[in-house]
């Protein structure tokens, strides 16, 4: 039995909703009591409609919100138990927006090897040669080591965010719809570059996307998410043979299939 | 494995030269500003008189052009005969004094609560936005005349007091811009890295405001060189015999309808300075911007 690298339990998150003056205040449950175990080398696929608590859930596994109630646990310990630096080692994020996700004003260079900047390495040709090296890794030339974002395409963008968040060799990252913001042929690059690398670093992937394909191609397990709550979780074949609740029937009969001639038959 | 690989040398600082060559109106601004201040630094070995020394044999000489001028007071002599040309030069670091001392003090302080308040929103905007309210529904000059009146004009005074009034644009658009900038998912991708709530106001957040703050600073600095002027015209800025633009204005509105040049003079001058320093604004603005950058 491989190694459990995140186990939550019942996790609630409530927002505050202002109703308007004079109104008061509104709670809004956003996470409802979501159980998650992902073990080791494993690419959990979190799935749902927009607003559902899948971008609200990958913040509290990645430690920026406090769950209201629960609790987790990363690679064995308490994530509020673990200190900022060792848990930025531990899991890492990989963000939907490239164009959103890099800081314009610095260079390619700089946004790589942040990471190491925090942890407090001192800088030397050490670290620049791992900073090449996880640019070589995730496919980026060299020679953009000192360019801007501006001045990237795309799926650049994104292999840096990748770069980033892959440079101090993180146990988990967790993906928030990496390629819903990509061109169609960028998208199965980066895919493919996130599988490659997780063969290649051992790691573990939490994936959370509304696009079933790309769900079925990378997702060993599905969970389905549904107004807050986890409605059904499976291995991913199972749940695309055989989904057992309803809303999950009706997410997987939304899926066109890429024949016209079998779309119009179907109606 | 020793030698790493090529990069390109592409210039890897913002604000590239060309641009700024390219850039007429900053260039025009840029010089304009450096003129004044070499004359404002060099102000004693440039000013061919002394700009306190009365001459009261000399009085209301009009400037060289005129038929009745001469070349030994260039722009003639004010109604005590003191030097035009020197009070005028002298003068040049009064405004840039006041300018950029006000604008520093009034920049640190509106950037630390606007910041503050973009940055943290909730309970600590709420008493930013109350403060930037209560400060915008004072009157800057009348309340700098009360404090004047009251404390003394000098040179500290006005500038501390200008300091102390001009924040509110600072304040207000560091807000709005770092509101803006707080969403974006580069500073959530900052915390993940693990950066401490400091390192990511001075990396993340002060980099992607600053050319904000470039602009609203050359405002804020013309802005004090004009409320100073207007202060002084009014007797209550700095006091004479300082040689300040405004003083000189307000001295010679007197003589107004029969010698034009004592105020048309520190009129062009102010005029000039407050002109090139929104230029310069604008242009620093404009190269700074990433957009343009390739």
């Amino acid at each position: 039995m491989a190694e459990i690298m995140i186990d939550a339990k019942s996790i609630v998150k409530d927002f505050k909703i202002t109703k308007g003056l004079f109104l008061g205040k509104e709670n809004l449950r956003a996470v409802d009591g979501v159980s998650l175990q992902v073990s080791q080398g494993e690419v959990l696929a979190i799935v749902g409609e927009s607003g559902c608590g899948k971008t609200t859930l990958a913040r509290i596994l990645l430690g920026l919100l406090q769950p209201d109630s629960g609790s987790i646990e990363l690679c064995g310990s308490k994530i509020d138990q673990i200190p900022r630096l060792k848990l930025a080692k531990t899991v890492q994020p990989i963000f939907q927006d490239p164009y959103s996700s890099l800081n314009p004003r610095k260079t390619i260079g700089s946004i790589i090897t942040l990471p190491m900047r925090v942890q407090g390495e001192k800088e030397s040709t050490e670290w620049t040669k791992r900073a090449f090296k996880t640019m070589d890794l995730v496919g980026l030339p060299s020679r953009m080591f000192n360019q801007y974002p501006n001045q990237l395409s795309g799926g650049q963008r994104q292999r840096v965010a990748i770069a980033r968040a892959l440079i101090n060799k993180p146990k988990i990252v967790i993906c928030d719809e990496p390629t819903s913001a990509l061109d169609v042929s960028v998208q199965s690059q980066i895919l493919n570059l996130l599988n490659d690398l997780r063969e290649e670093l051992n790691l573990t992937y939490v994936l959370i996307s509304h696009n079933l394909a790309v769900v079925e191609h990378m997702a060993t397990r599905v969970a389905v998410m549904y107004f807050g709550e986890k409605v059904e979780e499976s291995e991913t074949d199972k749940l695309f043979s055989n989904p057992q609740h309803n809303y999950t029937k009706t997410l997987l009969s939304s899926i066109l299939p890429p024949d016209p001639r079998q779309r119009s038959k179907e109606n | 494995m020793t030698n790493l690989p090529q990069t390109t040398s592409n210039n890897p600082y913002p604000a590239g030269k060309g641009r700024i060559l390219q850039h007429k109106g900053m260039m025009i601004g840029s010089l304009i500003v450096i003129f004044v201040m070499l004359l404002a630094i060099l102000a004693p070995l440039i000013a061919p008189h002394d700009p306190y020394y009365q001459d009261l044999l000399n009085r209301l000489k009009p400037p060289v052009w005129d038929t009745r001028g001469s070349w030994d007071h260039i722009l003639g002599t004010d109604h005590l005969g003191r030097d035009y040309l020197s009070r005028l030069i002298y003068g040049a670091r009064i405004s840039l004094l006041i300018g950029i001392g006000a604008a520093m003090i009034s920049g640190i302080i509106g950037t630390f609560l606007g910041v503050m308040a973009g940055y943290f929103g909730g309970r600590v905007d709420m008493v930013v936005t109350f403060l930037i309210t209560v400060r915008l529904s004072m009157p800057v000059v009348l309340v700098a005349l009360a404090v004047v009146a009251i404390v003394g004009g000098s040179l500290q005074v006005v500038i501390a007091v200008l300091g102390l009034l001009l924040w509110d644009r600072f304040a207000v658009v560091m807000r709005s811009s770092t509101l803006q900038i707080r969403s974006m998912d580069y500073i959530t991708a900052a915390r993940a890295v693990g950066c401490s709530t400091a390192r990511i106001l001075m990396t993340e957040i002060m980099p992607n405001v600053v050319n904000n703050l470039i602009v609203i600073a050359t405002l804020e600095i013309a802005h004090a060189i004009i409320l100073e002027a207007a202060l002084s015209f009014l007797g209550l800025g700095v006091q004479p015999p300082l040689p300040s633009w405004g003083l000189m204005v307000s001295e010679g509105k007197d003589m107004m309808l029969f010698e034009p040049w004592l105020i048309t003079i520190p009129g062009v001058a102010l005029f000039a300075l407050v002109l090139s320093i929104n230029l310069l604004g604008d242009g620093m603005r404009d190269v700074t911007a990433p957009e343009n950058r390739n």
